[in-house]
């Protein structure tokens, strides 16, 4: 396949099922580069069901995904993130005994070469490599504000800077596409607002495009291009955020009976 | 460029200047034990460097990647054999008999590492021990190329002109092949290599996510432990000059567990404290048979309860201490 023509990512027909728990039931969506794609939808609705599915980690029963031109479904798991797809996890997955540097250094993986003999005896090839992946790990720790976190270990730090790192290791791989688990969960006022500004600037300086799961409004209405409503492991509706915000079926969806009346998504 | 300079400096072994000055001293004092200690003493410092290449391999697999071996005294005995047999049978020089021995240890290493990409914890604890309880089964039942039960004499090593006859040559030479493989893996850490084996241990879907081949770097920690624990057990057959298989038991393998875990998991320094402590330990209590092996079992498990970080937690509160002095 080519990649003329594609968008960056197209979701077609894809569908799971866990024992008689269907978590996607044909779900096509496609994410334009240069956007943020936010998902949204209730709880168990199949949201990271379908990160888990681009990274590899589910084997869909059914469907397709095609990145950049190129059948996904034939990467293996560790092979996505060479391929350019960087993720955060809903509870975030760090190595918690391991610095904020190396956190951001695991990043670098793909893009670093030496072999385990130059390795080991540290030869100037590698030393220049090391030096080399150090200057973007660097910025990206500036970009996020993390200095005074750079050399502590993971576990010490709270848990909205916990976040960050990671944030900040998927960033270091440099992906072309980047998804993010629920971001701004846990984060307090202020943390939401810098996140919001960061997640901009990554598409608009960084040029990366971003699909997030997110439940809290504010940042979705606010950041996202375009909004994807699952609900039951269905999409039911796909669209920019203002036609998003007063679609009925989303409001029963997501509000229940009780509030799909009182009008548009509280966006507070 | 400071900012390059900097990233430099971290990447060195020895940062500070003390720390240059301190790691002078100690190759200084490595030099002239030999004119102040000798006989079983200096033989038990030779031991002592031995067991540190082995400890430090297995803690790069257990410490640093977090993956447990029960059979490591298989990969040190099968280092023992080829060693001894190569130079017996094949008669190839000692250099070349040393790498061979890492090299085919290595091997079964990788072998033992394919199925540990399915197992963990209690399941591929017992998977190892089935390695090295078979590794020893397969030396006593295979007679014509092992001896059997009754075990072989590996030969006097040379290398060139130099044959190491002497306790003193045997001490150069495993301090050496010690001070080599520390470096080696004190770098390998640091390196790209080192980051994705800690990763493994902290999470394996997010080193997965990363982009780190699982199958890869599992299978290349166990190569690489079992090419030290390989060397290891080269080192000892040819300087105590005999191998049996009831040599490379199951407590062997424990013995070198509750090195790292004494010294430290995930540390070279607790690797060599714990190696240097347990290697000893008979020497100061050798009047009282099996003390030791109670001994190593009553500390792995206190250490395990109460100090995680092993004797190098003490190190590093220590140091700490002296830094904030008189604070
Ligand atoms: N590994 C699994 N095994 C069994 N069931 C699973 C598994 N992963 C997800 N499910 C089920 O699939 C459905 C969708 O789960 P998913 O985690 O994708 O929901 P979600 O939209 O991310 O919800 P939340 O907002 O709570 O994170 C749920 O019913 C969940 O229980
Ligand atoms: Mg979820």
């Amino acid at each position: 396949m080519n990649e003329d023509g594609w968008p960056l990512l197209q979701v077609e027909d894809l569908s799971l099922q866990f024992g008689g728990v269907v978590a996607l039931k044909g779900v096509s969506f496609s994410i334009e580069r240069g956007t943020i794609t936010s998902i949204i939808g209730p709880n168990g609705a199949g949201k990271t069901t379908i990160f888990n599915c681009i990274s590899r980690l589910y084997r869909p029963d059914r469907g397709r995904i095609v990145f950049k031109g190129q059948d996904l479904l034939t990467f293996r798991p560790h092979q996505v993130a060479a391929h350019g797809i960087a993720r955060t996890f809903q509870n975030p997955e760090l190595f918690s005994r391991m610095t904020t540097l190396e956190n951001l250094l695991l990043g670098r993986h793909c893009h670093m070469k030496i072999g385990l003999l130059g390795a080991a005896a540290s030869s100037p090839s590698a030393v220049r490599e090391e030096l080399r992946h150090r200057e973007p790990v660097e910025r990206i720790i500036a970009f996020l504000e993390l200095q005074s976190a750079r050399d502590q270990l993971v576990a010490a730090l709270p848990y909205g800077t916990r976040k960050l790192v990671e944030l900040g290791r998927a960033l270091a791989l440099e992906p072309e596409l980047l998804l993010l688990d629920e971001p701004s969960a846990g984060m307090n006022a202020e943390e939401k607002q810098d996140l919001k500004l960061w997640i901009q600037n990554i598409r608009d300086e960084l040029g990366i495009t971003t699909c997030l799961v997110e439940h809290d409004m504010s940042v979705v209405m606010e950041i996202s291009d375009t909004v994807l409503v699952l609900s039951n492991g269905e999409t039911i509706a796909v669209g920019p955020p203002e036609e998003i915000q007063t679609n009925a079926e989303v409001l029963a969806a997501y509000l229940g009976k009780e509030d799909a009346s009182t009008g548009p998504i509280n966006v507070a | 460029m400071t900012l390059h300079t900097e990233y430099y400096n971290e990447l060195r072994l020895l940062k500070s200047t003390p720390a240059k000055v301190w790691f002078g001293l100690l190759l200084l004092v490595l030099l002239v034990i030999p004119t102040a200690l000798e006989g079983y003493l200096l033989n038990l410092l030779t031991l002592a460097a031995i067991h540190v290449i082995i400890a430090i391999g297995l803690n790069l697999l257990t410490g640093y990647t977090g993956q447990i071996s029960l059979g490591h005294a298989g990969f040190i005995g099968i280092g023992a054999y080829t060693s001894a047999l190569l130079m017996l049978k094949l008669h190839l020089p000692f250099a070349l008999a040393l790498l061979a021995a890492g090299g085919v240890a290595g091997v079964f290493g990788f072998l033992v590492g394919l199925p540990a990409l399915r197992l963990t914890g209690p399941y591929l604890a017992i998977a190892t021990l089935g390695f090295g309880i078979a590794v020893g089964q397969i030396l006593v039942k295979w007679e014509s190329l092992s001896g059997g039960s009754l075990g072989i004499h590996p030969p006097k090593p040379s290398i060139g002109p130099l044959v190491f006859t002497s306790e003193t040559h045997f001490y150069f030479l495993s301090i050496s092949t010690m001070l080599l493989m520390t470096i080696g893996a004190a770098n390998l850490i640091k390196s790209k290599i080192g980051r994705a084996f800690v990763a493994i241990r902290e999470s394996e879907v997010a080193a997965l996510a990363m982009g780190v081949n699982l199958t890869l770097y599992k299978t290349l920690a166990f190569a690489v432990s079992a090419f030290y624990a390989g060397i290891g057990g080269s080192l000892m057959g040819h300087l105590i000059g005999y191998i049996s298989p009831d040599a490379f038991n199951l407590l062997v393998s424990i013995y070198f567990l509750s090195m790292i875990v004494i010294g430290g998991l995930a540390s070279i320094l607790g690797s060599i404290l714990g190696s240097i402590l347990l290697t000893a330990l008979p020497y100061f209590l050798s009047g009282i048979k099996n003390l030791p092996m109670v001994i190593y079992g009553a500390s792995l498990i206190l250490i395990i309860i109460f100090e995680p970080y092993g004797l190098t937690g003490h190190w590093m509160k220590l140091r700490l201490y002296w830094r904030m002095w008189p604070f």
